[in-house]
């Protein structure tokens, strides 16, 4: 009885690891939620974003809109123009009135905000190795020098009838160049593409990637 | 046109091992053919923001042109793909394509514009072509270097990478950043598209096609897939595209780079893709087909093997075309004559499988011109072909397709043959030294002289048949028009078409009057007429794709013969297209010196002539390729490591290896230096190889396998040494190769002391001294091969190999060699192969030579016999049997037959030259009788297939023996067919 109990308990134990219960991976497409569905935008106007302490060799404003004008357009069934403005003050992002009378009534949508950029040329001491070489080869150079880069814009939608906002969003993103003759041009639409993804993630609800497990009896 | 642009580079030394001094065969049997560099440049460097620019031109003005194109190119690039690179990119330029073809970097063959190497970021590039085609291939190529910088982040980034994207991505975005397409890639698009035969993606992301194209899907529908993105994701998208398959690893990593992308499948993409072309190119669906309006005269392929006619020729009668096709039985281009009434392929005029020529010159891009020409007697045929550095002239009878006379050129890129009347003189143009022209050279003398000598681009000369006018096509900004001049006077220019696009094949009705010629004002390349006496111009055609060569037939006004592009190939057709007056112009007068319009590029530079540095020395060296790691498992269980890294400089030309292996525990080094930069090459080899065998005497002493393992009759043989080997190319054929070497061998059991208490003390043929050799060979090789092995040509090599008498002690030796093979292609790739070899060393320390088996000696064991003085004869007739077979294993073939025989006769140091078998039929308990005979052989049949590449030969032998070598004809037969196998090349 004993060596039958055994047996079974094996027998059982066998099917219970060979039974299928395998798990399969899959890929599928998440959507997000939409913070604005994109059919309801007839025409987007890209006025520009106000800078506090505008950049001196390069015009960071017109890069984004520039930027952002190539994004939307293929992404959104009405039009897309750059609408840029005349800033005056930082006040005026708030101010209902300053939109409405800018829109003028048009039934469209104005993506605004703020922005600030940052270049900054760093150095940075390597270890004190590379400075004590002593020998008959030319020592590697006791520094390194990077370029960094930091993006931060606010993304503003504003209705252009009411002036309301129907949309607000910070997003910053860093970038760090060890070619330093990165321009900030190229900085700027580097940074950027990583931006657009998280804001048309949140603006349109666009779709992740994502790995899922399906368990298979 | 472009071709591959960018890989690793390959070119391989034959550096000299010290293997060659025991007589041993190469495992590999061919000696390879000879890249010659005829003249040693003398590099100069020039720096810019972002180039440094190696060139040699005297001219500065070239120099002018290559920093004006390139940093236009960085410009564009660029700002297109917002990105910079980190450091100066090597711009390699020659100035002629030949001077290109002498590179050490790049694998340069005909047709290649610029190369782009993935390790150092280099770019090659030559000059012979038109400014507004440098900037083009400038801009690919740079795109190119942008593409390495941008998936692997640095130079020698590459080193370290698994795999990359498939081909459209690289060369598809190159063609893209040059902003334009050129009238032949349109052209190719175009067809596909209308033709429904759009390329697909594959599973791994690849273009793949199921009919011929002209030229790698890659590069035209590259270029309209970034087109496609742009149109449908925007400007932005090609840039996060190229960081997603910087992100991706492989292309089928994790996830599809067109899904992370683009949302879509490759299946999903390619289908918006076809929609996007067919959309773009629907206003040409209701064009016409050539065979609406003409018919078509070939060839035809399949029906038969002739593909593609790349340029033609009619008769003087108008009976027959003589056309350029590509041979796809021979694998070779050949002239043929074709029936100008029905097609009919009436005769070869080209000899197959010659050696007179390397390959015959010819042009895909018609506005360059015909690339033959029959002479206005109807008696010859001219074409140009390859042969040594450059091209030269072959007059040919069109009747025998014999060689009536053959003319150098010392020009580059020769071609648009045109006769003059008389017959006496040919037109034609070609590049001298970097600039265009049009040249006549007289037939008599061979002498060719300069008409044009501008810096203006011209095409294509057809004379008028009075002999008085010449009418070619310049290129002038993007676009090709016609130019009219005296013949005597070609500074008088006369331009013909002004409107529109571009103009270009012109050729003469038969009275003179009317002016045919191939314009692409509709967007493709239509068939016009303008008579040159009221200056009407007539559209023929209003093809989908497009028409080129017209050329008058006897007949009516309007019958002309022409070639057509359709169906991704050149076919000739003949018809009557009365067309429509499309226009009349005013023909003005000729103008002296009128200027044409001149591309420039988009950026100009001052050049400071000050900056030009002549190069010297070696300058950096950099590691050009992933050093290999290699590990093999033996037949007797032990095991192989090893590995290899090579140095060389910025131009290849001084190249450093160094490698290290070991098996069991012996090591092998070795340390290469070799000089590429002239003709005269030379490489200095220091090495120390162990390697370990079993001698014979394991082999025949049957009473030492019971006393001593295997390890113990293992011997071991090591060589000490420095060499330096010299090759001379005297033609792409022929070579002479010397050396000098400095040899120490030590050779001794492995285990000499268990050996010798087994009673075997060393001397069994083991070397043990030093050697101090010079050889000499001349090696030749004409051989073609074909995807099986070598189909035609012969093969020999002779080398002499001389121990210098230093002192007493050294090794005295002196070893004579030969191989030669001679192979005969009986057609459809049957071929009979013959072969000699033999070697003889003779003095007082004798070196063995060991050989047999496989296909040397077939009824003899692998290496099994040992000899000092040998020879063998191999006969084979080699036939085909499956082409290729989808099995469960895999796909496998070609399989091949064989009948072969084989004879040798061998002499071991003072013994007579004879074998001796071991009869078991004769020898009893007490007595072993051998049997013995001057020579002996094999003769049998088998058949050889490949699987993964690997030639598998299976053969049944059966064992020939001659008692007397002086009665050929009495030979024994010794048993019965035995089957064997062995993997290995034919030879």
């Amino acid at each position: 009885m004993r060596r039958n109990s055994a047996l079974l308990a094996v027998i059982a134990l066998g099917l219970a690891f060979c039974s299928g219960r395998a798990p399969v991976k899959v890929s599928v497409e998440i959507p997000g939620s939409a913070a604005i569905p994109r059919d309801t935008i007839q025409t987007l106007l890209l006025a520009g974003f106000y800078q506090e302490k505008p950049a001196q060799d390069f015009d960071v404003d017109a890069a984004l809109v520039r930027y952002l004008l190539d994004e939307f357009k293929p992404k959104i069934k009405g039009t897309v123009e750059a609408a840029p403005v005349s800033w005056p003050g930082p006040q005026a992002l708030s101010d209902k009135e300053f939109w409405k009378k800018i829109g003028a009534g048009r039934k469209a949508t104005f993506l605004t905000g703020k922005a600030e950029f940052v270049q900054e040329t760093r150095k940075a001491l390597l270890d004190s190795g590379a400075r004590d070489f002593d020998g008959p080869f030319k020592p590697r150079d006791p520094w390194t020098v990077r370029k960094f880069f930091s993006l931060q814009i606010e993304v503003v939608l504003i209705d252009a009838r009411t002036g309301e906002p129907v949309f607000r969003r910070n997003f910053q993103e860093t970038l760090n160049a060890e070619n330093i003759k990165q321009t900030a041009e190229f900085a700027v639409f580097d940074l950027m593409g990583r931006i657009k993804i998280k804001l048309l993630r949140s603006l349109f609800g666009s779709e992740r990637p994502l790995d899922r497990y399906l368990l298979i009896k | 046109m472009r071709r591959p642009r960018h890989g690793l580079p390959f070119f391989i030394l034959l550096a000299a091992l010290a293997g060659f001094a025991v007589g041993q065969m190469s495992y590999y049997p061919y000696y390879g053919k000879n890249k010659i560099n005829y003249e040693r440049f003398p590099w100069k460097t020039y720096a810019t923001d972002h180039f440094t620019v190696y060139f040699y031109a005297e001219d500065t003005r070239l120099l002018q042109y290559v920093v004006d194109t390139a940093e236009s190119a960085y410009k564009s690039v660029s700002t297109e793909l917002k990105h910079q690179l980190t450091e100066p990119v090597p711009l390699i330029f020659y100035t002629t394509f030949t001077d290109f073809e002498q590179s050490n970097i790049f694998p340069v063959s005909e047709g290649v514009l610029g190369v782009s190497e993935p390790i150092l970021f280099r770019i090659g590039i030559h000059g012979d072509m038109p400014i507004n085609e440098f900037q083009d291939t400038m801009t690919h190529e740079l795109a190119h270097i942008f593409q390495f910088d941008l998936l692997w982040g640095s130079q020698g980034g590459a080193l370290t990478a698994v795999s990359q994207p498939p081909g459209w991505t690289f060369e598809g975005l190159s063609e893209y950043a040059t902003g334009r397409w050129s009238s032949w890639s349109t052209l190719i698009l175009r067809d596909t598209v209308l033709n429904d035969r759009i390329p697909e993606f594959d599973e791994s992301g690849d273009l793949v096609t199921r009919y011929p194209l002209p030229r790698d899907p890659a590069y035209d529908f590259g270029h309209a897939i970034y087109e496609f993105i742009v149109d449908r994701y925007g400007p932005n998208a090609i840039r996060d595209f190229w960081q997603i398959l910087k992100s991706s690893g492989s292309f089928l990593a994790r996830r599809d780079p067109l899904i992370r992308a683009f949302h879509q499948t490759p299946r999903e993409f390619g289908q918006e893709f076809k929609k996007y072309l067919r959309a773009r190119f629907k206003d040409f669906f209701a064009r016409e087909n050539p065979e609406d309006y003409s018919v078509p005269l070939g060839p035809e392929f399949p029906i038969n093997p002739y593909y593609f006619a790349f340029s033609q020729a009619l008769s003087p009668s108008g009976e027959m075309v003589a056309t350029i096709t590509y041979n796809a039985l021979d694998n070779e281009m050949n002239v043929v004559l074709l029936s100008s009434k029905d097609g009919r392929i009436l005769k070869t005029i080209t000899k197959r499988y010659t050696s007179d020529y390397e390959y015959i010159k010819y042009e895909i891009d018609p506005s360059l011109g015909p690339s033959l020409a029959w002479s206005p007697d109807g008696d010859r045929i001219a074409f140009f072909a390859r042969d040594g550095r450059r091209h030269s002239l072959f007059i040919v009878s069109p009747l025998t397709g014999e060689t009536m006379k053959k003319i150098a050129l010392a020009l580059d890129q020769p071609t648009g043959l045109c006769f003059l009347p008389d017959g006496r003189t040919l037109l034609f143009t070609a590049f001298e030294k970097g600039i265009h022209d049009i040249f006549a050279l007289d037939l008599e003398t061979g002498a060719a002289r300069n008409l044009t000598n501008d810096e203006a681009f011209e095409k294509a000369p057809a004379i008028s048949p009075d002999g008085k006018i010449l009418v070619y096509s310049v290129r002038a900004g993007q676009d090709d028009k016609l130019v009219l001049s005296p013949l005597t006077d070609l500074k008088t220019r006369t331009v013909l078409s002004t409107g529109p696009g571009s103009a270009v094949c012109p050729s003469f009705s038969r009275d003179g009057r009317t002016l045919f010629y191939a314009g692409d004002a509709r967007g493709t390349y239509n068939i016009y007429s303008l008579s040159l006496e009221t200056g009407e111009v007539r559209r023929h055609t209003d093809v989908r794709t497009g028409n080129f060569f017209p050329t008058a037939l006897p007949g009516g006004p309007n019958d002309i013969l022409f070639s057509s592009f359709n169906k991704g190939s050149f076919q000739l057709f003949k018809g009557q297209a009365a067309g429509a007056v499309e226009t009349t112009i005013a023909i003005p007068a000729g103008e002296r010196d009128k200027p044409l319009e001149k591309f420039k590029p988009a950026l100009t530079f001052e050049l400071h002539k000050d900056k030009i540095e002549e190069r010297k020395g070696l300058g950096k060296l950099y590691v050009t390729a992933r050093p290999p790691v290699d590990a093999i498992i033996s037949t007797d269980g032990s095991i192989y490591g090893g590995s290899a890294i090579g140095f060389s400089d910025v131009l290849a030309n001084h190249q450093f290896s160094v490698l290290a292996y070991q098996v069991r525990e012996f090591r092998s080094y070795g340390f290469t230096y070799a000089n590429l930069s002239g003709r005269l090459q030379y490489a200095i080899n220091a090495f120390q190889y162990a390697i370990y065998y079993y001698p014979d005497l394991y082999y025949y002493e049957p009473s030492l396998w019971s006393r001593a393992t295997y390890n113990d009759a293992m011997a071991v043989r090591k060589i000490t040494g420095v060499t330096l080997a010299l090759f001379y190319p005297l033609d792409r054929y022929m070579r002479l190769e010397g050396g000098l070497g400095f040899y120490s061998y030590e050779e001794d059991f492995n285990d000499p002391y268990s050996m010798s208490s087994l009673g075997y003390q060393g001397g069994y043929g083991f070397i043990n001294g030093t050697m101090l050799m010079a050889s000499l060979s001349l090696t030749g090789e004409t051989t073609r091969f074909k995807p099986y092995g070598p189909a035609t040509g012969s093969t020999f090599r002779l080398s002499v190999s001389q121990s210098l008498p230093v002192a007493q002690n050294f090794l005295s030796n002196t070893t004579l060699e030969a191989d030669a093979r001679k192979y005969f292609y009986l057609g459809s790739d049957f071929l009979f192969a013959l072969r000699f070899q033999g070697a003889l060393c003779a003095g007082r320390d004798k070196l063995l030579s060991y050989y047999g088996g496989n296909n040397q000696v077939r009824s003899a064991y692998f290496y099994s016999i040992v000899a000092t003085e040998y020879w063998f004869a191999d006969a084979e007739f080699r036939f085909p049997l499956i082409g290729l077979a989808q099995t469960l294993i895999g796909t496998i073939g070609p399989i091949r037959g064989v009948v072969f025989f084989d004879i040798t006769r061998s002499k071991y140091g003072d013994f007579p030259a004879r074998f001796y078998r071991y009869d078991p039929a004769l020898s009893t308990a007490d007595s072993t009788v051998y049997v013995s005979g001057d020579a002996f052989g094999s003769f049998g049949a088998g058949f050889e297939m490949f699987l993964f590449g690997l030639p598998l030969h299976f053969e049944w032998v059966k064992r020939l023996e001659w008692t007397s070598i002086a009665k050929p004809f009495s030979f024994s037969r010794i048993g019965s067919y035995g089957l064997k196998f062995w993997i290995g090349f034919d030879f």
